[in-house]
C-alpha cells in the first residue's frame, strides 16, 4: 500500500471534500480504503482543508512537476545537432549585438556604469520578467488535453512552465559574466543581494500570471493583451535608459510605476550597490506573495468549471 | 468487503451551455458564486439562457467488485457522468463518493510526446497518472512486456503505430491495480492479440475492482458488466441488468433502418412481413411473402439473413439447406417460410433475405431491413446466437 502514497488522494472516510485532489488526512496503511467526496458545495465552506489540500498537491505532484520538466526540455532539442546550447545560443547573440554596439560608439546614454552592461542587465531582469508573467498561462493551456480527461493538478503544468522561465533567467545570468569580466566591471559586495531582489521582482509576475489563468484560459484576450501590452511598461521602467534627472510626468510615471523598484534595485545590486529602491521592491515582493496565495485558491476553485468549459 | 459500497452517485446533476460566449461567461459566474459560499446548485438550480441538462438526477450505488456500464447514444452524458466520477467537473447538484484508489483508462497516451522514447514516455505517462518513479522502475518491464513492444522501446513514439502507442498507454493505465476502474471506449483500439489480452487483464481486476464502463458495443460490455445504466439527454432511463439495458438500448437507439429493395429480374414484392414479431426463446420465426413475377422462375430459394441491432450478421437461414425450394409463378404467388426452434438471447433483431434463382447467382429480390422482431425469455449469456 505505501508505495501509494504519493500518487492518490487520500482523505478522510467521514468528511467531505468539494471538489479540487482532495486532501491527505489518513495514512493508507492504516485505512484500508481513501474516500473522496466531489459535491456541488462550495470548498470555502471548509478553507481550512481547501488550503491544506492544495498545498498537499503541490507536495504530491512535485515528482509530475519534474518529469513534465525534463520531457518538455528534452523534447525541445532532440530534433536538432546543437541540443541544449540552444538554450545559451539566444542571450549569446543578445549580448553579443550590444557589445557590438558599444564599439561602434553608437550608444551614448549617460548612466554610471558601462551602459551595455547597464542595458544587458535590464533586459535580462526584463525578459526573464515578462516570460514568467506568460508562462502560467502557457503552462496551463499546454497542459489542457490531459486535465479534461484525468485527474491531475493543472497547477503541475504552470509550475514546470515556471521552472522552465527559471532555468532560462538563470543561463542568462550565466552570460552576463564574461560580459562583467570584458568590461572589467567588479560587482560590488551587495551582489550577494541579487538573488532576493529579482525574487521579489519576480513574485509580481508571478501573481499577474497567475491570476491570468482562470481568465486567460475562459478568454484569449487576456493573453493577447499580456503579449502585447506588457511591453509597454519596459519604456516606463528603468530597462533599457536610467530615470532622467528632470522632474516631470514621464519621471513621475517611472517613480510611481510598481515595477520600477524590482528592475532598478536588481540591477543596482550587481553595480551601483545603491539601495535606493529596495524597501518598495521588497514590500511590492511581499504584496505579490499574498496575490499569489489566493491566485492560487482562486484557481483550485475555478478548476472544474474551467475543465466544464475546456474540456472534451 | 464486498458489501461495502465503493461508488455511490447520489442525485448528480450537470448543466452545460450550448453557446460558446454564454458558457464562459458562466464559468467566471460559477467561479465567483462559489466565493459568496453559495453552492453553485444550492437546492435545485434553475437552467440559465442557452443551457441545458447533460445530466439529470441520475443516482447509483456500486460494492466492490460489481462493473457498471453506462450507456447511452453520443452526447447522452456518459462521458459527462465519468468526468464527474473523476473529479474534474463539478456536479451541480447532489454528490459523489468514490471508496479506493480510482484508476482511469481514459485517453490513453495522455503526456506522450511523439518525439521522445517509448521509454521516457513511459514515465511522463505514468508520472500524469500518479505513480512515483519508483512504481514505474518496479513494473517498467512488465509494461512493456505487456504493451509487446520491447524492440521498439527506445525508439520514439512518433514510429509507433497508433496500436503500440495505445497498447503502451493501456499498458501503463492499467499495472498498478486500481480499486475503481473507470473506462472510457478504449477497449475498441489495438488488434485482435492485444484485445484479448486486454480482456483478460481486466478480468483479473474484476473481483476487486469496482468497474465503470463506457460503450457503445453490446459486445464488450456483456464481456465487463452485469449491470448497466442507460442514459438519455441526461437522465437515467434504465437501471437494470446488462441484457436489459442493451435491449432498452436498441430499442430506443437502433438505426430505424429504411426497407430497400432491388430487384434483378421481372419479379416483385407485393407484401411483406412478420407473423408474429414477439418470440419466446425457441419460438418460431414465419415470413410471409407475396410476390408478383412476370416471367416463370422455376426452383428458387430463400436466404434469410439475421442481423443484430448494431448490424452484426447473427445467422443465416438457407431454405435449400432444409430442402425447400419454389417456384415464382407468373402472375402473384403467396410464400411462407418458418425458421424453427429460433435459440437467440433476449435482443432486438432485423431481417434481410435474398431470392435466389435456380443458377444460385442471380439475386431475383434483394430486401434489406424488411422487418424486426424481439425475443425474450433467455438473458444468461451474452452472445446471440444460444445453443
Amino acid at each position: 500500500m505505501t508505495r501509494y502514497r504519493e500518487c492518490f488522494p487520500v482523505v478522510d472516510a467521514t468528511e467531505a471534500v468539494s471538489m479540487g485532489s482532495p486532501q491527505t488526512l489518513v495514512d493508507p496503511l492504516d485505512s484500508p480504503l481513501e474516500v473522496v467526496e466531489y459535491s456541488c458545495d462550495s470548498p470555502l465552506r471548509h478553507p481550512g482543508k481547501l488550503v491544506a489540500a492544495m498545498f498537499g498537491d503541490f507536495i504530491r505532484s512535485r515528482e509530475l512537476i519534474w518529469t513534465l520538466f525534463t520531457r518538455d526540455m528534452r523534447a525541445q532539442f532532440r530534433q536538432s545537432v546543437l541540443g541544449y546550447l540552444w538554450l545559451l545560443l539566444p542571450p549569446v547573440a543578445t549580448a553579443a549585438v550590444w557589445l557590438f554596439l558599444q564599439s561602434q560608439k553608437i550608444l551614448n546614454v549617460q548612466t554610471e556604469i558601462p551602459y551595455p552592461v547597464f542595458i544587458l542587465v535590464g533586459t535580462t531582469v526584463w525578459i526573464s520578467f515578462v516570460n514568467l508573467i506568460n508562462a502560467p498561462l502557457q503552462g496551463f493551456n499546454n497542459g489542457k488535453a490531459i486535465y479534461t480527461k484525468l485527474n491531475v493538478p493543472p497547477e503541475a503544468f504552470v509550475m514546470s512552465a515556471v521552472l522552465r522561465a527559471i532555468l532560462n533567467f538563470l543561463i542568462r545570468i550565466g552570460i552576463l559574466i564574461p560580459v562583467f569580466v570584458y568590461f572589467k566591471f567588479t560587482p560590488p559586495w551587495t551582489a550577494f543581494l541579487f538573488p532576493v531582489a529579482v525574487m521579489s521582482f519576480f513574485l509580481i509576475a508571478l501573481a499577474i500570471g497567475l491570476w491570468a489563468i482562470p481568465f486567460g484560459s475562459l478568454f484569449s484576450d487576456v493573453g493577447n493583451f499580456l503579449t502585447n501590452f506588457v511591453r509597454i511598461f519596459m519604456y516606463l521602467s528603468p530597462v533599457i535608459y536610467p530615470i532622467g534627472r528632470k522632474t516631470g510626468w514621464f519621471k513621475a510615471i517611472m517613480v510611481y510605476n510598481p515595477l520600477t523598484p524590482g528592475v532598478a534595485w536588481s540591477r543596482d545590486t550587481i553595480t551601483t550597490g545603491s539601495y535606493e529602491w529596495a524597501v518598495p521592491c521588497l514590500v511590492y515582493g511581499g504584496i505579490s506573495v499574498i496575490l499569489i496565495f489566493l491566485a492560487l485558491i482562486f484557481l483550485r476553485i475555478s478548476r472544474p468549471h474551467l475543465v466544464a468549459r475546456l474540456g472534451m | 468487503m464486498s458489501d461495502e459500497i465503493t461508488v455511490r452517485c447520489d442525485n448528480v446533476s450537470k448543466r452545460f451551455s450550448r453557446n460558446l460566449k454564454k458558457s464562459l461567461f458562466y464559468g467566471l459566474q460559477d467561479t465567483f458564486a462559489e466565493l459568496k459560499l453559495n453552492s453553485v446548485g444550492k437546492g435545485d438550480p434553475e437552467l440559465r439562457d442557452s443551457e441545458f441538462w447533460a445530466l439529470r438526477n441520475v443516482s447509483f450505488e456500486l460494492k466492490r467488485g460489481d462493473s457498471l456500464a453506462l450507456m447511452g447514444s453520443n452526447g447522452s452524458g456518459k462521458t459527462t457522468m465519468l468526468k464527474v466520477l473523476n473529479g474534474l467537473l463539478k456536479p451541480d447538484t447532489g454528490s459523489v463518493t468514490l471508496k479506493g484508489r480510482v484508476g482511469a483508462l481514459i485517453s490513453l497516451g495522455a503526456g506522450f510526446n511523439p518525439i521522445l522514447t517509448g521509454r521516457e514516455n513511459v514515465y511522463v505517462n505514468g508520472s500524469v497518472l500518479g505513480f512515483s518513479k519508483r512504481d514505474i522502475d518496479a513494473r517498467f518491464d512488465e509494461i512493456v512486456q505487456f504493451a509487446d513492444i520491447e524492440r521498439a522501446i527506445d525508439a520514439p513514439v512518433r514510429t509507433y503505430s497508433s496500436g503500440m502507442q495505445v497498447r503502451l498507454g493501456f499498458s501503463i493505465a492499467t499495472c498498478m491495480d486500481p480499486q475503481i476502474l473507470l473506462i472510457d471506449e478504449v477497449l475498441a483500439v489495438g488488434d485482435f492479440n492485444f484485445r484479448s489480452r486486454c480482456y483478460g487483464r481486466l478480468a483479473k481486476l474484476m473481483a476487486d475492482t469496482t468497474i465503470l464502463f463506457v460503450s457503445h458495443s453490446a459486445q464488450q460490455v456483456t464481456r465487463i458488466c452485469r449491470k448497466g445504466l442507460l442514459l438519455e439527454n441526461g437522465c437515467p432511463i434504465i437501471h437494470d441488468d446488462v441484457a436489459k439495458v442493451i435491449l432498452e438500448y436498441n430499442r430506443r437507439n437502433a438505426p430505424s433502418g429504411e426497407f430497400r429493395v432491388l430487384y434483378d429480374g421481372t419479379a416483385q414484392i407485393d407484401s411483406v412481413g412478420l407473423e408474429e414479431k414477439d418470440l419466446n426463446f425457441g419460438g418460431d420465426l414465419v415470413l410471409n411473402l407475396t410476390i408478383s413475377s412476370e416471367n416463370l422462375y422455376p426452383n428458387c430459394f430463400l436466404r434469410l439473413l439475421i442481423r443484430k441491432a448494431d448490424e452484426e450478421l447473427v445467422g443465416e437461414w438457407n431454405s435449400e439447406l432444409h430442402g425447400i425450394t419454389f417456384d415464382l409463378p407468373v402472375g402473384q404467388s403467396d410464400h411462407r417460410f418458418t425458421v424453427k426452434n429460433l435459440r437467440l438471447h433476449d435482443g432486438l433483431y432485423r431481417i434481410a433475405f435474398f431470392v435466389m434463382s435456380e443458377d444460385r447467382l442471380t439475386h431475383l429480390i434483394n430486401a434489406a431491413n424488411v422487418d424486426t422482431f424481439e425475443t425474450s425469455g433467455f438473458c444468461y449469456g451474452g452472445v446471440a446466437v444460444q445453443f
